[in-house]
Parts: C-alpha cells; structure tokens; sequence
C-alpha cells in the first residue's frame, strides 16, 4: 500500500493495485462522519461496438445497454443489493455517463460491511429474462421523464448536431426501441467484457482506517477468482471532422426559448497532462468571458439576451469534446447572433492578462472549496482518474498555467464546426 | 462548539468544526409570507447582491470577491410555514490553504455588512436599470421553473390545495406583482426587512469564540420589536370534498401529485412519527411506493412522498404512463391502508429509523446542512440537538406509525397529463 501525502491540501491518499488488477484508493477524511464508496468501470453509452471477451469478432449492442446494466446490477443471488445496503443503515445508488459506470454507497456506519457489500455486489451478475423484461416498464418510464426535461432534449439535440457516427449523440439510456432490443446474451457479453477488475477502479473516503479497510477489500478479491484479462478492444467510431447539421430545432410545450451552441472540437489530446492542461485553460477561460465581473455579461444581460441560466461547459471525455454555450432566452435567435460573432471574433482576441490571474485565483479556490464534501472529491477523482490524471495535480496545473496557454484554445474557436438548437415553446407566452 | 450569542438585533450562531477548508457565513431574514410582500422580497434579496454602496455595480462586486480566491456570495429565496426567508451566504476559503497572510474572516464579515447595511440607495432609490433587470430576471426564472414539469405539477397541486392560505403562495413571487414594483417601493421593502424581520447570523468553519467581538464591532441590526414572526403551523381548510384536477400539456410522461393534511407540524408531539410514517410509505428505495409500485408493477422511474413539516402537510409525486393513473392510484391508495391497518413488519420499521438516524448524523458532514438544520430549530425556539432529533426517531412506536397513517386526510390529486388522455378521460366525462 503506497501512502501519498499532499500538502497543498492537507489530504493523504493510500495506494494499492490488487492482484487481480483493480486499483483502490483510500482518502480519509478526519472528523467526517459519512464514507462514501465509488465503484467505477470505463464503460458508458459511447461503448457501442467491442470484440467480447473471448471472441474475435466485434459486436454492436442496443443504446443504452450501459444503462440498463446499471439498472440489473443491483438484483443479486439472495436478494436486492439496495436492501442489503438499507439493512446495513447505508444508502446505495449507481449512475451512467458516456463513457463509465459507477456505484456507489454512502454510510454513517458498517463500512467494512458496506465496502464489500459494494464489491460483491458488481463484481457478480445474476439476471433472469425475466426480471430483464420487468426492468423495461421501469427504464421505459425514465426516458419519458428526460423526454419531457427542455434542458437535457436541449443538450442531446445540441451534440447529436456536432456528430456524424459517434455515439456521444445518442442518449446514455438509449430509446424505447434500443431498450426493447437489449436480451440476456447482450448483458452477460457486456458485463464480462468490462466489469473485469483491471477495467475497473474503487475509491472509498471519509471515516475509516485505511491499512484495516485496505486489508478488508484485499481479503476480499483473494477469495474471488477472475481469469486475466485482454486489453479491450472497442471499434472505431469514424467520426469525421466536420459536423452533421449546422442547425435544428424543436417544439415542445415550455414557457421559455432554450438556447444550445456548441462547438467540436477534434484532436483530444492524448496525453493526460496536455488534456488537463486544455481543460482547465477552457475553464478559465470561459470565466474571463462570462463571469459576474466581465463585461461581454454585463452587455449581453442589459440587451435582456441572457439571464443567471446562461452557463458554458467544456466536455472532453475519452476521444470526443466539445464546448457548449447554454441558456434560456426570450430572444434566441438574437443570442444565438450574439455567439456567433463572439465565436468568430475570439481566435483575435487580446486576453486581459489581469482577469486571467482572477480568474485562475477563483478557479483555485473553488477546487479548495471541493475538499470539503466527501461526495464531490469521489466523484472528481474518479472522473479524472478514468481519463488518466491524477486530481491532486489540478492544482500545479492550475499553478503553472500560462496567459499563452488560453491563447493556445481560442483557435479551436470555430464557426465550421458550429452548431445551434433551438427549443421553442408550442404557444407564444406573454 | 455550537453556541448562540445574543448580538445587537439578531442572534449569532457560531459551529466550529475543523474539518471544513471554508468558513461559511449566512445571513437570514425571516419576514411575514403574504401575497401583497412576496414578489418585492424575491426581488429584493436578488437585487441586493449586485451592488453595494462602496461597489455599486455587479462588476465591481464579482471582482471583489473573485480577487478573494473565489469567494461566493448569494442570495436565496425560500418559505417555512408562514414565514419568507430571505438567505445571504458567503463562503471563502480558509486562508490556512492560501499562500497569503491576512484576516479573511474580517473581510468576510464587512462584506456581510456592506450588502445587508449599506445596499445601493441613492436619492432615496435603488439603482433602475439594476430593478428593471432583476425584475425581469425573476420573470424569467419563474417562467423557467415552468418548465421542470414534475416540479411545475406539484407547485400546481399545492396552488389548488393552498387556495386562498399561505400554503398557496409561492415564495419566489409573481409575474402579475412585477409592475407594482419599483427602485423605490424596493427600499420600502428594504426598510421593513431590515426593521422588522427576524435576523439570524451563522458562521460554519474553523473558528473559535474570539470572533465574536470581530462580530460586535462589525456587524449590527437594528432590533425588531414585535414578536417573532410565526413559522410552523397545521395546514387546514374548509373544503369537505376530495379536489381532483387535471389538466393537460404536450408531455411524454405523466406526473401524478397527491396532496395530504397530515394534521400534525414540526411543533407536534408526534412529528417524529409522522416522518417515520411517511418515509416507510415512500421515502427512500426500500419504501412501500418504491418497492411496489416501481419494482413490482414496473410503473414508475420515480415515486416519492414527503413530509413538509412546516406546513404540516404531506405529498406524494410520481411520474407514470397516462394510462396507469387509476392503477397507481389505487396502489397508493392500498398502501396507506395497509399501513393503517397496522400491517407493518419490525424490520421494515427498523430500517426506516435507521436511514433516518444515519440521515440525521450525516448532517454534521456539509456546513450547508448543519446551518439548515439549526436554522429550522431555531425559527420553530427549539433546543433540539441532532442527538434529540435521533432519539425521537428511536422511540416511535408501531402504534405511533399506525395512528400517523390513520391521521392523514387526503385533500387534493393533481395530474398533468397529455393530451390524449385529457380528451378521452376528461372531456367524455363532463
């Protein structure tokens, strides 16, 4: 087990990779009275197509295959895994992004139990045909209720637009005809092609002792057996470069316009210390252009273009990424204008280099002000951990960032490879 | 350490706990909650954070705290029975974390100062343009809340329900309100707050008693001189029949709210069980509702219901098919007449108390839910400890569920539904 301390932040994290390949970390949080688990493997919606384990041939499942995984994990041999978790005074849940999956369980008390509760659970699949079928009622049910939510048809409309092939595009649970589609066979070829421990990583914070708990999960995967594995081999998306619609847009019963722009970007990085980098020149970037402090806001708010829903977000997950420019506006097509011009006039843009040292100050403080919720830092070690970077490393990053490294961004800025969606509400309010 | 110091016209509530890397302070005012003061508060409390007598511009502000490694500073609109809660917060980080030297906390503490005692009146009027746009900002946001249909049914049901009493008034106010209110009829508003509301100071983080001279020195009220305003009470109506509504918008999925008087408050002797009762019904993954009507009959993604002790009233929500309202409803319907019936098993109830219990110790792990749950003590002047509030969970009885799910009336069932299903059902019916 290698101990890590890191001073900036006053946290030690505890390191062991098992010998079945998972890797665990441990981070206790003194005085906390909460652990939190999460169980995470690198597989989400955008792993449509893979050779399974064992064969040669690479196979194309249903959308929303990740998801509905996630939905059957929780059915074991003797029972429901979020009742043995109730029973134990925890609370369970699970989530599916595009490209991972994670469980986890959250506790004031039995964390020895939980923890294994938690790797047991996963790291075995018991479903039937027709506890399969039952699940569909229930999935069915969840895609009505995104169907029904502007702000996510708003975002998959939005980067449906960006991509040709790549299944970034699709909705992580998938259609009610996907999901239909999704039988025995496809969830046993999935489960055993990426639940296998080296796909798979486990981090536990909060209250705890980390050398007994360390010896608990080793304890546990001794008893377990797993054959080696392969690295995985997933088929290629053949995204090409350019995007697949310029404009779209949609009717749906709202009160108020909702406004997507959102911009491909190619060529992610593939290393992680230069992905990191391009991230976090975007986060602050996006600040120096949009925060309470910056004029382009203050403008954009007195013209009654924008209002506090206007956000932007910067994704870049695996192989695809792109920027999003969001928000409700009762003059869409004016903000969607607006962006335009922004879009194109930031490539020449002279960057302030007083704003950019703000703004580096408040990004740092936000992520000091992450340390304070169990629930947060779990989340973002995994996220980045899955993408190869360590989260305790944001903050030399941070550090060592430079005004020229945002200038590096802003050609990526670009109007070819633009896209808007527009959603607007089926009456005309006030 | 939690103690209270009696200041000059409000209360200071001083947490200390070491395991915060910010020290969180958040200003609350609690006025009378009518329809005649609601709008203007809303905008008040959201127009008072863009500017202060020393930073009277938004810019200026946001660059103040952006220099303060990301300080945060909001305002936040709320309801507890019969009182309107108007919430200032600021959160930096603790400068142990910084590469700087210098009293954070006394910065924190004028900003605090600044914004309640010193907001931007000039001339006997807030800044135009800033009301103009606040006010249509709010607009805005109230127009957006719209849209969030499940949250848009149950504002709905409790508008029916509430008719005509506080519990039918929605604390972010009204669009109809908007045009009686201006830069000068907001200092009035200002005024009165400031005058007459309850004022109640919390400070979260690592700290100790020696700040509360930084306190006395900086920060003072004036002293309201009437009673504290009224918070908690027992919702009741006129009505003897059951209303049932629904109306009709272009959505995929249905959403079903029912309303209950649950005839007992946070002030009942019995609120304890009534939120054991509640819970057990549909409070969490292992409840009744959870357990049949989403894993048994597969109808629903998402069913809750929930206790609003404040109000003394109980909801349940659930999204479901147009086509199974009837089914969900006479499965809800059984249900609470099984628990009536006193079908209850000891470890259902067990499990219920302990995910409560542990809900109530994880309280302790986020500053935002310790200031709550103080705040929700100290407006009803009790003494209440999260221990107190355990042990009352610990001594509910079977007896005490039974008599608690025999106790609730239910008043209002409220459905938003597609069109389809308002024509065929409602239209044929009339």
């Amino acid at each position: 087990m290698k101990k890590t301390y890191y001073p900036t932040i006053k946290e030690t994290v505890y390191h062991e990779k098992m010998s079945n390949g998972l890797n665990v970390y441990l981070m206790p949080k003194d005085g906390f009275t909460k652990t939190y688990g999460l169980f995470s493997t690198r597989f989400g919606s955008i792993d449509r197509s893979f050779i399974p384990l064992g064969e040669t041939d690479c196979i194309t499942v249903p959308d929303g295959v990740a998801h509905f995984l996630e939905h059957k994990m929780f059915d074991m041999e003797d029972g429901d895994a979020s009742e043995k978790f109730a029973a134990l005074g925890a609370s369970s849940n699970a989530f599916t992004s595009h490209s991972r999956t994670a469980y986890l369980f959250n506790t004031a008390t039995n964390v020895d139990e939980c923890t294994e509760l938690l790797l047991d659970f996963v790291q075995e699949l018991n479903v039937t045909p027709d506890s399969i079928e039952k699940e569909k009622g229930i999935i069915n049910q969840e895609i009505g209720m995104y169907n029904d939510d502007p702000d996510w048809r708003g975002y998959f409309g939005a980067i449906s637009n960006l991509y040709h092939n790549h299944p970034v595009r699709i909705d992580i649970a998938g259609t009610v005809e996907t999901v239909a589609e999704i039988d025995y066979d496809i969830l046993q070829k999935c489960y055993h092609t990426f639940y296998h421990p080296s796909n798979m990583m486990l981090f536990v914070t909060g209250n705890f002792d980390p050398e007994h708990l360390m010896s608990i999960i080793r304890d546990n995967q001794d008893k377990k057996n797993f054959k080696d594995m392969p690295p995985i081999v997933r088929g290629a998306h053949n995204e090409p470069e350019t995007i697949c619609k310029a404009y779209e847009e949609n009717m749906m019963d709202v009160t108020m316009p909702k406004v997507n722009v959102a911009i491909k970007i190619n060529n992610v990085p593939a290393s992680p210390e230069e992905k990191l980098k391009r991230q976090l020149s975007f986060y602050i970037f996006m600040d120096m252009l949009f925060s309470k402090s910056s004029d382009l806001r203050d403008e954009w708010t007195k013209k009654g273009l924008i209002n506090d829903s206007f956000f932007t977000n910067f994704s870049q997950e695996r192989d695809f990424s792109h920027i999003i420019f969001a928000g409700d506006s009762p003059m869409p097509d004016e903000l969607v204008a607006h962006i335009h011009q922004l879009i194109e006039d930031i490539p020449h843009m002279t960057l302030d280099e007083e704003a950019f040292n703000r703004m580096k100050r408040n990004n740092i403080g936000t992520l000091i002000g992450f340390f304070n919720s169990i629930e947060t830092i779990a989340s973002l070690f995994s996220q980045y951990y899955l993408e190869g970077i360590n989260l305790f490393d944001l903050f030399e990053a941070y550090q060592s960032l430079t005004i020229a490294d945002i200038k590096n961004i802003l050609p990526l800025f670009c109007m070819d490879l633009t896209s808007n969606f527009i959603i607007r509400p089926l009456k005309q309010n006030v | 350490m939690n103690k209270i110091y009696q200041m000059n016209g409000y209360q200071l509530h001083l947490i200390s706990s070491k395991k915060f890397k910010d020290i969180t302070i958040s200003v609350r005012f609690k006025g009378r909650f009518t329809r005649e003061t609601v709008t203007s508060r809303s905008v008040l409390g959201f127009l008072m954070i863009t500017g202060t007598m020393k930073h009277p511009t938004q810019k200026d502000l946001s660059r103040t705290l952006e220099d303060l490694y990301g300080a945060n500073l909001s305002a936040n609109i709320s309801s507890a029975g019969k009182g309107h809660i108007i919430t200032f917060k600021n959160t930096c980080v603790n400068q142990e974390f910084l590469p700087i030297d210098e009293n954070l906390l006394i910065k924190q503490v004028d900003l605090i100062n600044e914004l309640v005692n010193h907001p931007y009146i000039v001339d006997g009027h807030f800044d135009e343009e800033m009301t103009k746009l606040k006010k249509q900002e709010i607009t805005y946001r109230i127009m957006a809340d719209m849209d969030d249909k499940m949250g848009y049914a149950f504002d709905r049901m409790v508008d029916y329900m509430g008719k005509g009493s506080v519990l039918g008034l929605r604390s972010t106010g009204y669009i109809e309100d908007m045009d009686n209110i201006n830069a000068y009829t907001l200092v009035e508003t200002y005024t009165d707050m400031i005058q007459n509301d309850d004022k109640h100071v919390y400070v979260v983080g690592d700290i100790d008693e020696s700040i509360v001279s930084i306190f006395e020195e900086r920060l003072q009220f004036p002293q309201a001189t009437h009673e504290p305003y009224p918070t908690a009470y027992i919702y009741q109506n006129e009505r003897i029949h059951l209303l049932d509504v629904i109306e009709k918008q272009d959505i995929v999925q249905s959403k079903l709210v029912m309303g209950y008087k649950a005839n007992c408050c946070t002030l009942s002797e019995n609120t304890a069980a009534m939120s054991v009762f509640s819970n057990l019904l549909g409070g969490y993954s292992q409840s009744r509702l959870f357990q049949v009507v989403r894993e048994k009959n597969s109808l629903c993604y998402f069913i809750h219901s929930s206790y609003d002790p404040m109000n003394g009233i109980m909801t349940i929500a659930a999204g479901i098919d147009m086509n199974n309202y009837d089914q969900t409803k006479e499965l809800i319907g059984k249900q609470i007449k099984d628990l009536q019936e006193g079908h209850i098993t000891d470890e259902e109830l067990a499990m219920v108390k302990t995910m409560l219990i542990n809900a109530l110790s994880k309280v302790d792990d986020d500053p935002d839910a310790i200031i709550s749950f103080n705040w929700r003590r100290d407006i009803i002047d009790s003494q209440d400890t999260i221990e107190d509030k355990q042990n009352a969970i610990i001594h509910v009885t079977k007896e005490d569920v039974i008599r608690c799910a025999q106790s609730i009336e239910l008043d209002t069932i409220y459905f938003l539904t597609g069109k389809e299903f308002y024509e065929e059902n409602l239209l044929s019916n009339n």
